[in-house]
């Protein structure tokens, strides 16, 4: 087995008397998709946060690439992409130009031709490329910020409720975009719901309730379990 | 990255539609508000020329008839013969005292519009001359023309507050503060770039369309006056945009920045410029002009009721103007007796007054560092030459001019009085007395106007530098890890 692109070690957070995190180890391998589970308040938003160096966890250790954002937050940022459930992109630039200053503030100088070509890739609709990203739809805002992600060339990318309010052909188009990336070799976390898109697109699910990992299925469980039902009864078990 | 950000800063505003509307915005303003003051320095300056134009006039006119005078044997009257002195003196003289308005006048109107700026100069009490207007203090006026310095006091602060407030902000609630972040970008490169692109937008248009007006209309304009108007300006916008970055650092939502700003515009300009007023008026009140003037109608009956008692204590205090033997008075010197009478009598008064003002422009000096706004409008006024500095200059060269008139026309009329010239023989006419007007002293409109007093400015830099070194604090730890505010979504 490869050194794991992102580590998480006993991580605890807590806010005020909430425990957030409550020794949370998790690891994400170049290559794979992980599939981080679990209901609202369950810690997943408060890991990746940690993750990108947003928060300070009070106990454990992270390390994206070999790289502790506790200590340096801006090499360990350079390590990774970030996709929200709503990509924050400026409303008033086109998708080509969102896509070509969030690189080039990443120290990422393409031409005009190689960020069309990405965006191409990503499959927005070329007559959408230098519209204004206030009139795209949420997927075509999601690809940009694929494109951005892939243009960083990041080893390790966190997605956060990607699919969320996704209708099913944009979802299936996002999920074979993950994909893609996986088999580039960049490490995927994903936070998501989407019971459906973890079962089919994830090589493992964590499942995680209260700050505590409570479950994990490999790729092979994957094919034989009904994930709901075990993830439900997680849940319960949690509740 | 610096240029990335600045570019994409300027296509989101210009996709606003929002740099046109503040080019736009600026121009017109810089346009209306020097226009508006040029013309008013225009109109002044035509009255001042007039004025001037009048006393030559008259000069040249007395010249060109003096032989036609000297040849009469008409009957004329004293006090409507031009060649009389006692008729130039009390009724007839066309003698101007003027303070014209300088290249720089539109910049800041200030009180030119209530204080005299020219006077026509009779021997009358000086009372009647130069004490004859309202005193105004220039703080006060604060809300006055609409000329450059009001749109650089007023309008330039609330143009900076509308498109700044949510510099940072706007990112932050909308997310992309995170996204920069993890690309690598910072907060505080961000927020600077934002406020310096956005105030420049605003500032320097309005700055080269007004400087450009000045160079070209008001041709007189020195370098000097021009680098110091942009620089009181400059200085002024640099206090606003500090605010504004102090504002935005902490990590509020736009429109709690929004409120917070228009709040510091109120207390700023509005609310602390006029409780400096209040109390600058209560602190040293300025006697009542009503009572000045009773008083000095009071001073003048009592004169004249005693003339003769006058003119004896006149001719003691000046005895070479005494008529040879006979002390015998004629009407000119019991007048100027009467004059000098009443000018000693209201000693006290203008004292009074003079004290007042002083204590008044002290403490309105002290009490200005209170307000940003009251800083630059006073440098503003002081730089168009429209402020008290220069008037006290040009009041006191008048009161100067008038007493040059005073004892050459009291002289005048002794040495005159002395020869008899006012009455040659029993029966005869006055014979001319003032052959040439250009005699008369002349006033010298080119008085010293004192030097302005840059160190106010010192000030408003240093309260920018805090509030600037606050601001680069806050915003920097949102840089740095475990910063609840970049979360906030």
């Amino acid at each position: 087995m490869t050194t794991p692109v992102i580590q998480i070690n006993n991580l605890q957070k807590r806010f005020g008397e909430y425990q957030a995190l409550q020794g949370l180890s998790l690891s994400v391998h170049q290559g794979e998709i992980l599939a981080l589970l679990g209901p609202n308040g369950a810690g997943k938003t408060t890991t990746i946060n940690c993750l990108l160096g947003f928060l300070q966890p009070d106990a454990g250790e992270i390390t994206i690439a070999g790289i502790n954002p506790q200590h340096d937050v801006v090499t360990a940022r350079q390590q990774l992409a970030y996709i929200p459930e709503q990509v924050a992109l400026y409303p008033r630039l086109s998708g080509i130009e969102n896509l070509a200053y969030f690189s080039k503030m990443a120290s990422i100088d393409k031409t005009d031709e190689a960020f069309r070509t990405l965006l191409s890739e990503v499959k927005l609709p070329s007559h959408a490329v230098d519209k204004p990203v206030a009139t795209y739809s949420k997927g075509m805002r999601q690809k940009v910020g694929i494109a951005i992600a892939l243009a960083k060339q990041a080893k390790a990318l966190i997605l956060d409720e990607p699919t969320s309010g996704l209708d099913p052909s944009a979802s299936h188009e996002f999920s074979q975009l993950i994909q893609s990336l996986a088999k580039q070799g960049v490490a995927i976390l994903m936070a998501t719901h989407d019971l459906y898109r973890a079962q089919e697109d994830a090589h493992r699910v964590a499942i995680i309730n209260q700050g505590q990992l409570v479950d994990t299925l490999v790729y092979e469980q994957l094919q034989e379990v009904q994930l709901e039902s075990v993830y439900l009864k997680h849940i319960k078990v949690g509740v | 990255m610096k240029r990335l950000m600045l570019v994409t800063e300027f296509k989101n505003l210009w996709r606003e539609k929002l740099v046109f509307a503040l080019l736009l915005t600026t121009s017109v303003l810089a346009l209306v508000a020097f226009l508006n003051a040029h013309y008013f320095a225009k109109k002044q300056h035509d009255v001042v020329l007039a004025a001037q134009q009048m006393q030559q006039q008259a000069i040249q006119d007395a010249k060109a008839r003096l032989p036609e005078r000297l040849a009469s044997t008409a009957d004329y009257k004293w006090w409507e013969d031009p060649y009389d002195l006692r008729g130039q003196a009390f009724y007839l003289m066309q003698n101007y005292a003027t303070k014209a308005p300088l290249a720089t006048s539109p910049i800041a109107t200030g009180q030119a519009d209530v204080l005299p700026y020219y006077f026509k100069m009779l021997i009358k009490e000086k009372q009647h001359i130069v004490h004859q207007y309202d005193y105004v203090h220039p703080l006060s006026l604060l809300l006055g023309q609409f000329d450059l310095s009001f749109v650089i006091v007023y309008l330039l602060p609330l143009l900076i507050i509308g498109i700044c407030f949510n510099a940072l902000a706007s990112e932050r609630q909308g997310g992309q503060l995170r996204l920069q972040m993890l690309q690598g970008g910072s907060a505080t490169r961000l927020l600077t770039y934002q406020l310096l692109l956005r105030s420049a937008l605003i500032v320097l248009p309005f700055l080269s369309i007004s400087s450009l007006l000045l160079v070209t209309i008001r041709e007189q304009l020195g370098v000097i006056e021009l680098l110091s108007y942009n620089l009181i300006a400059l200085c002024y916008s640099g206090f606003w945009i500090a605010l504004t970055a102090w504002v935005n650092s902490r990590a509020k939502s736009a429109a709690n920045n929004a409120a917070t700003l228009v709040t510091c515009w109120l207390a700023l300009v509005i609310v602390v410029p006029a409780l400096v007023n209040t109390s600058i008026a209560l602190l040293d009140p300025t006697p009542s002009r009503i009572h000045y003037i009773d008083s000095l109608r009071a001073a003048s009956d009592d004169a004249q009721k005693a003339s003769e008692k006058t003119l004896a204590q006149y001719f003691q205090d000046h005895p070479e103007l005494a008529k040879n033997g006979s002390g015998a008075s004629d009407y000119a010197t019991k007048k100027i007796a009467t004059i000098n009478s009443v000018e000693r009598a209201m000693e006290a008064q203008d004292v009074r007054f003079l004290t007042a003002q002083q204590a008044q422009q002290h403490n309105a000096q002290k009490l200005q560092y209170l307000s940003p706004a009251l800083i630059a409008q006073t440098l503003l006024v002081d730089l168009a030459g429209n402020g008290l500095a220069r008037h006290h200059a040009f009041m006191a060269e008048v009161e100067a001019h008038h007493q040059a008139l005073q004892r050459f026309f009291a002289s005048e009329i002794a040495k005159a009085n002395q020869k008899g010239d006012f009455a040659p023989c029993e029966g005869c006419s006055a014979k001319p007395t003032l052959t040439d007007l250009a005699d008369i002293p002349q006033f010298n409109s080119d008085f010293a106007t004192p030097v302005n007093n840059y160190t106010p400015l010192i000030w408003l830099l240093l309260l920018a530098a805090g509030l600037l070194v606050i601001a680069k604090r806050r915003v920097n730890k949102l840089d740095s890890a475990n910063n609840k505010e970049v979360l906030v979504v």
